[in-house]
């Protein structure tokens, strides 16, 4: 995946991004090559920006390639071109039906790769920062893990007035179709985040089975996280020290 | 058609499942990496071979599946992935390389679905 080593060897998780940067590129671009080569002509637009998701994946490789030898100024600009190319690219597949009669590799953002491709820049991203010595301890892992599971909250509620307006008022799916793969990137977000905080912090299983489960029924990841908190469950000793851990 | 070329990828995707679970073990305890991962890795490695021969010596026979050259381009990049991801990190023994294994593991196993399903 990675075609040479990393920075200078230096371990950390910059290694399981590139090796994903890597393949998504890959992926992405034999995709989108041979859909060309073969019947363009089916989707132009979607096999398109299948290709700009590939060369958008293989600059994202050389940016955090560059990161990870200190150099985060080219990272610090491809990310939120990424982050922003699956938003919109996502959102019209979802709005404009007509302009994708085949899937690109940011429809749904992402949800023919499992959500990857919307969580893979917000990852990156999250580390970038880390990387950062000037920066004051901030976001690391419990506030990731705060962030992520009131968000999961809130694509859950607009799932619900989705299918309040399909089922109840019959006005159409729009609003699930928008919200749910939003929701799915969510749910798969919540779901990485509590492992990892899981096996940072500690939890017993039964806590991080209920951290989990607490992903299925709607709102019961912000009642987990109030609890959680509540009960001293999302305290560390030093933040800082404990993402230096995870980076070392 | 279920024939022994199915057969051979189902034992590929068992067998990815397990190297991708066992890199989830030992990324939860979070120590270097076991060389016993390395092995499962090539192991990986030779089955997915075994399973590129096989589908080489199909398509030589003369079948032609429906998107052949989506078959093709997987059926060559099932073969690399695992040497590259282990190359990438030769010396690093740290518990991030064993995410870059992880991810080799399922990019294997999707591969190998998608083999069976553009046949």
């Amino acid at each position: 995946m990675t075609g040479s080593p990393a920075g200078p060897g230096r371990s950390g998780p910059h290694q399981v991004l590139l090796a994903l940067y890597a393949l998504f590129a890959l992926a992405a671009g034999a995709r989108s090559i041979v859909q060309l080569a073969t019947r363009a002509h089916e989707a132009p637009l979607a096999y398109s920006l299948s290709l700009v998701a590939a060369a958008t994946y293989a600059l994202g490789w050389l940016a955090i390639r560059q990161a990870s030898v200190g150099r985060a100024g080219f990272a610090s600009v491809m990310l939120w071109v990424e982050v922003a190319g699956v938003v919109i690219v996502g959102t019209a597949s979802v709005v404009e039906r007509d302009w994708f009669p085949e899937p690109s590799v940011w429809s749904g953002y992402g949800i023919g790769y499992g959500f990857v491709p919307a969580i893979l820049p917000i990852a990156a991203l999250l580390w970038l920062r880390g990387q950062d010595p000037s920066r004051a301890p901030g976001l690391d892992l419990v506030s990731a893990f705060k962030i992520v599971a009131f968000a999961e909250a809130v694509s859950w509620s607009g799932l619900l007035v989705g299918m309040f307006f399909k089922h109840v008022v019959d006005a159409g799916e729009q609003g699930v179709e928008i919200f749910g793969p939003i929701h799915g990137t969510v749910f798969v977000g919540y779901v990485l985040v509590a492992l990892l905080t899981w096996n940072r912090l500690g939890w017993s299983i039964p806590v991080a089975l209920t951290a989990l489960a607490a992903a299925i029924p709607p709102f019961c990841t912000v009642f987990f996280e109030m609890w959680a908190e509540r009960t001293g469950r999302l305290d560390t000793a030093d933040p800082r020290q404990e993402l230096k851990h995870v980076l070392d | 058609m279920p024939g022994p070329l199915d057969q051979i990828s189902i034992i590929a995707i068992g067998y990815a499942v397990i190297v991708a679970l066992a890199c989830v073990y030992s990324a939860l305890r979070w120590r270097a990496r076991p060389p016993w991962l390395d092995s499962l890795a090539w192991m990986l490695e030779v089955l997915v071979v075994i399973r590129a021969l096989a589908g080489l010596a199909v398509l030589a026979g003369g079948s032609r599946p429906e998107e052949f050259s989506t078959h093709l381009g997987y059926l060559i990049a099932s073969v690399c992935i695992v040497p590259i991801a282990l190359g990438s990190v030769p010396d690093d023994r740290g518990p991030w390389s064993v995410g870059v294994i992880g991810v080799a593991a399922v990019a294997v196993l999707v591969i190998s679905v998608r083999m069976m399903t553009t046949l």
